[in-house]
């Protein structure tokens, strides 16, 4: 029961953070002028799908980390149209699982070298940018009734090109990532719980907060 | 089994650096071409159909709008008259395919032609569709 109740919190935590992050970071990062999607990607999403995983190893918490977030992004009505920008989160915590499913073991046998964790950085964060962006232009035309599959042919080398640089971001992020969640950090229950709860409202309040501000 | 994953994320990785590298290099190589083409931004020319417009043409001739779209308002001329000027016969017959400088290209009906602009700056902007279709530095649009 507390082990679940645990698992249950670090999802909603981690999918807070993750929904946070592209709510109001990726929108002030594209404000600056930078590619906020391969930063997103690369960086924040790579960071907290792979030390949630690492910190609690339980199979389906991505999947239901994307859910989180994508339900934060629902909140968050910027930006056009929010159910592919939801949909696109979902996949990547889906891409992401199965990927790691398919190539890692929680104890991290096949991740010892830092080869190995270079390596797992980059094709995971380009798989997850490229498969995540191709789903949002598959799904933004499908949910308008404007679906033409040339449109999306045409694109394929640049959207295999833009992946590239998150695939060099998570060449860097993933083994961060993987060497934080080496540290032993225990937190007493008594503090892991409260804490839990104040990250995620702060996460909700001030994405449910800035969408009303901007929409009044 | 273990060993065999090993030796595969390597080679995975491997495989998509190469894949995306070979991709940005064919992407640079036929931007820099179309660029060459259509790089005097003030006397861009627009493809539609199988007629050529002249962008500060169609200015003269098309009165500017100012719509409201959820990134504020925007001004140009309305896409639908574009079309008319262009003499395509029975617009709303056909789809259109709303081609950028480097490729990138949404289909539309002529519903969200109806609705839509054409800036100076050779952006269309459809206020009821999502971001995606707002295509940037139109060189083309395709009649279907």
């Amino acid at each position: 029961m507390n082990k679940n109740m645990k698992l249950f919190t670090g999802i909603i935590l981690f999918g807070s953070l993750w929904g946070f992050s592209e709510c109001i970071i990726g929108p002030w990062i594209s404000n600056l002028g930078a590619p906020s999607g391969v930063i997103m990607t690369g960086l924040f999403a790579m960071i907290f799908l792979t030390l949630s995983r690492l910190l609690y190893k339980q199979k389906g918490m991505q999947i239901s980390m994307g859910l989180v977030a994508g339900a934060l992004r629902f909140f968050n009505p910027f930006g056009g149209c929010q159910v592919c920008s939801a949909i696109a989160i979902i996949a990547e915590g889906f891409i992401f699982e199965t990927i790691w499913n398919l190539l890692t073991a929680y104890d991290l046998k096949n991740l010892q070298t830092l080869t190995n964790r270079v390596a797992i950085g980059v094709f995971t964060s380009y798989s997850v940018y490229v498969l995540g962006y191709l789903v949002t232009q598959i799904l933004t035309p499908i949910s308008y009734g404007l679906f033409n599959i040339s449109d999306i042919i045409i694109m394929m080398p640049q959207y295999l090109a833009r992946g590239l640089p998150a695939g060099l971001i998570g060449a860097f992020s993933i083994p961060i990532a993987i060497s934080i969640s080496n540290l032993d950090l225990k937190i007493k229950d008594r503090i892991y719980y409260p804490t839990t709860a104040i990250v995620t409202a702060f996460c909700w309040v001030f994405v449910i907060g800035n969408w009303l501000i901007y929409s009044i | 089994m273990s060993l065999g994953k090993e030796k595969l994320i390597p080679i995975l990785a491997i495989l998509v650096l190469i894949v995306g590298s070979s991709s940005s290099i064919y992407v640079y190589a036929t931007q820099n071409k179309t660029t060459n083409i259509h790089n005097d931004s003030s006397n861009r020319i627009i493809i539609i159909g199988e007629n050529e417009i002249q962008i500060s043409y169609a200015l003269e001739n098309i009165e500017e709008i100012t719509i409201e779209t959820d990134d504020g308002e925007k001004t140009g001329i309305p896409i639908d008259e574009l079309m008319v000027l262009s003499g395509i016969d029975c617009p709303s017959c056909h789809k259109y395919t709303i081609i950028a400088e480097d490729n990138y290209q949404k289909t539309v009906n002529w519903e969200n032609m109806q609705e839509g602009i054409l800036t100076k700056e050779s952006r269309v902007y459809f206020p009821e569709l999502a971001h995606a279709f707002w295509v940037r530095d139109v060189t083309e649009i395709e009649v279907n």
